[in-house]
């Protein structure tokens, strides 16, 4: 099968999933308690208020039509209306989706940068002393939670030593952007946590590869064993972390709603969060279909990344 | 026997633990009743100062004129709904009626420092004048200016009037049948005066501090359906003060409808020429859509002229982010601490820590239409036993750290005002289990101390449960708390223990602070959302003059409860209605007298709104007024 005739297919069949979430986040719309009108404006709107957002959202027509009329508005880009924030849904995203992107991007192309060669250094030193200080570490950082190594950040590198500030660059994305000293604990917070789960993916991935036969026919051809690990295992060792990664784009878009909090930078994560809270159903439903369109490119490019590294793998 | 200091030291124990979980502070919507709108001034109080230590005085250096002040927001609270006419949709997210304020203020203003009174001094017109029996309400203007050099006028207030007269029903505040429905009519009777004449006698501070004090004069330059083009209909600019687009209902719906189309376009805030038409001490600079905005003072305000040069509001995502920039940058000028920080903030050696103690009380409202609690809360007795088990000053002492207030009755304890009987002075329902247990015994129920008390003489006789209450009925309700606070958790898991003492048995449901305003709604009893029994958390707080209608009358929309007694509704409407020669009517006093008894609601100790941290070079910030309004432009630097 060729790479386009794969791609169309895929393309095809992640439409459909994203038209599924889409029926399925409609249906969640109907479902709220007191209907959708109520649920949104609040408990205190009138009836008047109620009969006119039911009227300006067309859910007095039949159920059919009022699902093609809000397919029709989520193509326009239309995403719903926050009382909460007060502006569109899809406007609240276009501010904080971009942060999140950012904080959430840059920390896993750290943790990225650092646990591939991590990962192949360790599997070359398996079982020496080097490789389990590393794996302890690893866990160490692993089981943390996030918000407490955010706080122990805080505490050490803000508030008793002042090298750093406290919370995260505010403002817009231009703003955040230009201000990189400030993004340093947020990032440093998430990088810690996500590197050690990459290391160990690494790890396992290039020892898995490191008893193949082709390695053994390397070796035995001459090969030096960096030449082996660049030429040979870097390559086959990161599929699986190219998977691992397509699979963590939904969280990526979704932000990082503990890091969020803590170091005061509004993304997506504490946007939904806060959404949750206070009911404000429709940027849940709006941030939920968006996640959903995130999570099916990110298996997509998993999918074709994977082939791409792995010629063996035919694309069916 | 349990040891409820202990239990608590290990509750908060595990509430420090949760510290640095995501929590929110007390939801702003504890504000939402009656606090947010400038009141009136009941005449001539003058209420004891705030026990918060106050840094108004002119020690610690030469006051510096200029300087920004960084106000921080509470947690989650974002300044985004601009125009002064809140609807009911906004209300329930409407993040900051402080920094609206500061822009447009009420014709009478609730910032006086140490009481919930009107501060006349800033506020835009003299105190009114009462006639004809108190059935005609005269407001006379002050000679100030709109920050575009234009007078304020009796013509603005009107304006406001005309919009709330067609929208009312859209209006967060409204309550069929008060304000403005009972005003028959309103006349201009001069540039500055305007005339209000009621559709029956109120007594005069009902009406300033209840319904007057929702007045907000707006400027004519609103009066209009399009940005570009002249006032009005497009066309020539009306010269009469009978004329302009709110003088028809479909011209002040449609005013109405544009208005709020602008006011939804937060990105514009800072553009939009509309917005920059002020009359309060200072007019928007800045608008950024994640809620950081910042205020510069008006030039042409008629009052105090602020001496600060800008005034800064900054959202936080949490407590914890706010404390660490506090703490590490101490750039925030005006702050808060979490219960649990106290004692960390207190050793921060440029701040000073002032407790920001709110005019309202707080209380565990029943729902009495619930079908199976409801006949149960019925019972006088009941409420009498609950509210004997709840121990206020352990809950204070032990869960608040000392920072909280009783609360008992329909108006504050705290602080000492005029409105407090000598019975509510003298608070008749002190924690004492052993008079709970005898209440419940001597009307019939077998009392289960630790277990779950049940009704063994069911009927409506002396000595008998009480109507709808069958044998075997068992004294367990579910109780909804607000889990935000780690301290909201600890205090309904004290009064958990103490009622299970007379074997009223409650289920703690935990909600965060939006679903206990969302689940528990008024309902009635064959509505599913009818379905709550205890909720906990409410805080009432009263327009200064605490009228207890709002939340106790049959039927009033704020009466979540619903409770009901045609006898409290006939004092609530004598207590409005009665004349007041020489201050506040004997009426008034026998509605808050007979609502004692009655323990409408469980009272609990009142907390103070936040824990606001000062910079020590600020001077003007406490004493904290009571209503929560902040009054920046009497703000100042000092330089040591």
């Amino acid at each position: 099968m060729t790479v386009t005739r794969y791609l169309v297919g895929r393309i095809a069949q992640a439409i459909g999933v994203v038209l599924i979430v889409s029926l399925i986040v409609f249906g969640l719309l109907k479902a709220l308690p007191g209907g959708a009108a109520r649920a949104i404006l609040g408990p205190r709107a009138s009836p008047a208020a109620i009969a006119a957002f039911n009227q300006a959202n067309g859910y007095n027509h039949p159920v059919i039509v009022q699902f093609v009329d809000w397919l029709a508005r989520l193509l326009r880009g239309n995403l719903g209306y926050s009382y909460h924030y007060n502006e569109n849904v899809t406007s609240l995203l276009w501010q904080v989706l971009p942060k999140s992107l950012y904080l959430v991007g840059i920390a896993t192309v750290l943790a990225l940068i650092i646990a591939i060669p991590l990962g192949l250094l360790q599997a070359s030193r398996q079982n020496k002393a080097s490789d389990h200080i590393a794996t302890g570490l690893e866990f160490v950082f692993y089981s943390m939670p996030t918000f407490w190594l955010g706080i122990v950040l805080i505490l050490y590198l803000a508030i008793d030593t002042h090298v750093f500030p406290a919370e995260a660059p505010q403002g817009s994305i231009s703003q955040v952007i230009a201000d990189p000293v400030g993004m340093i604990l947020p990032v440093l917070t998430l990088t810690l946590v996500t590197v050690a789960l990459f290391t160990r993916y690494m790890r396992s991935s290039a020892l898995a590869v490191l008893v193949e036969d082709f390695i053994r026919t390397a070796r035995a051809k001459g090969v030096s064993t960096r030449g082996i690990f660049m030429h040979h295992v870097l390559r086959n060792a990161l599929a699986p972390l190219a998977t691992l990664v397509g699979l963590s784009i939904p969280g990526i878009v979704g932000g990082a709603v503990v890091t969020e909090t803590i170091f005061n930078y509004p993304g997506m994560g504490l946007a939904f969060w806060n959404a949750a809270l206070e009911r404000d159903y429709s940027v849940l439903l709006g941030f939920t279909l968006v996640v959903a369109i995130a999570t099916v490119i990110g298996n997509l490019l998993a999918d074709v990344s994977y082939a791409w590294l792995n010629p063996r793998v035919r694309l069916a | 026997m349990i040891d409820v200091s202990m239990m608590v030291e290990h509750l908060k124990e595990s509430a420090v633990g949760r510290l640095s979980a995501i929590f929110l502070r007390r939801h702003p919507a504890v504000r939402r009743l009656g606090v947010v709108m400038g009141a009136c001034a009941l005449i001539g109080l003058t209420l004891a100062a705030c026990s918060s230590p106050s840094n108004s005085s002119e020690g610690g250096g030469a006051k510096v004129k200029g300087g920004t002040v960084t106000f921080a927001e509470p947690p989650g609270v974002i300044p985004n709904w601009i125009l002064p006419f809140v609807g009911t949709s906004q209300y329930s997210y409407f993040g900051d009626f402080d920094w609206d304020w500061q822009m447009w203020r009420p014709v009478y203003f609730v910032g006086t420092p140490t009481s919930p009174d009107i501060d006349y001094s800033e506020s835009l017109a003299y105190k009114p004048v009462f006639s004809d029996n108190d059935t005609v309400f005269t407001i006379t203007l002050k000679p100030w200016k709109w920050s575009d050099g234009t007078p304020i006028t009796a013509r603005n207030v009107l304006f406001f009037f005309n919009l709330l007269k067609v929208e009312k029903s859209n209006w967060w505040l409204y309550v069929p049948g008060s304000f403005p429905d009972n005003v028959k009519s309103v006349k201009i009777l001069s540039q500055r005066v305007i005339q209000f004449t009621l559709d029956q006698a109120e007594n005069p501070e009902y009406f300033d501090q209840n319904d007057a004090q929702n007045l907000t004069p707006l400027p004519l330059a609103w009066d209009r359906t399009s940005l570009t083009g002249q006032r009005g209909n497009g066309n020539t600019v009306p010269a009469g003060t009978g004329q302009g687009l709110d003088m028809t209902a479909a011209g002040a719906k449609a005013v109405y409808n544009f208005l709020v189309s602008q006011s939804e376009n937060v990105s514009t805030y800072a553009s939009n020429w509309l917005w920059k038409i002020t009359d309060g001490p200072f007019k928007l600079a800045t608008y950024n859509v994640d809620g950081q905005t910042s205020l510069v003072p008006n030039k042409l305000y008629g009052g105090v002229q602020p001496s600060i040069s800008e005034l800064t509001f900054l959202p936080f995502t949490s407590e914890i982010s706010e404390f660490s920039e506090l703490d590490s940058t101490s750039s925030i000028d005006v702050g808060y601490v979490s219960y649990s920080d106290a004692a960390t903030a207190k050793t921060l050696s440029s701040y000073s820590l002032a407790p920001w103690r709110p005019w309202a009380y707080s209380f565990i409202t029943p729902n009495y239409n619930n079908p199976a609690a409801g006949p149960i809360f019925k019972q006088l007795y009941v409420r009498q036993a609950m509210q004997d088990l709840i121990d206020q000053t352990t809950i204070d002492q032990h869960v608040w750290d000392g920072y909280g207030t009783p609360s008992e009755g329909t108006a504050p304890l705290t602080p000492a005002n005029p409105y407090l009987t000598p019975q509510m002075k003298a608070m008749p329902y002190k924690y004492d289990p052993t008079k709970a247990v005898s209440l419940l015994k001597q009307n019939g129920w077998t009392v289960h101390p630790g277990g779950t008390s049940v009704c063994s003489k069911p009927g409506s006789g002396p000595g008998e449960c009480g109507t709808g209450i069958k044998a075997g009925t068992p004294l367990s309700f579910t109780l909804a708390y607000n889990d935000s606070v780690p301290e909201d958790e600890t205090q309904a898991v004290v009064e958990k223990t103490d009622e299970d003492k007379a074997g009223i048995n409650l289920s703690l449901r935990p909600e965060t602070a939006q679903a206990l305003y969302t689940d528990n709604p008024r309902c009635t009893p064959a509505q599913s959302a009818c379905s709550w029994q205890l909720v906990s958390g409410e805080d009432y707080t009263p327009y200064p003059y605490p009228y207890a209608g709002l939340n106790l009358y049959c039927g009033s929309v704020l009466n979540n409860g619903s409770y009901c007694s045609s006898e409290a509704d006939t004092l609530m409407n004598q207590a409005r209605s009665s004349p007041v020669p020489d201050g506040l009517s004997s009426a008034f006093f026998a509605s808050e007298n007979y609502l004692l008894q009655q323990v409408p609601d469980i009272y609990q100790p009142e907390t103070p709104y936040q824990l606001t941290m000062v910079k020590n070079d600020l001077h003007g910030v406490t004493p904290q007024s009571p209503e929560l309004a902040i009054t920046p432009e009497l703000w100042y630097y000092t330089k040591s």
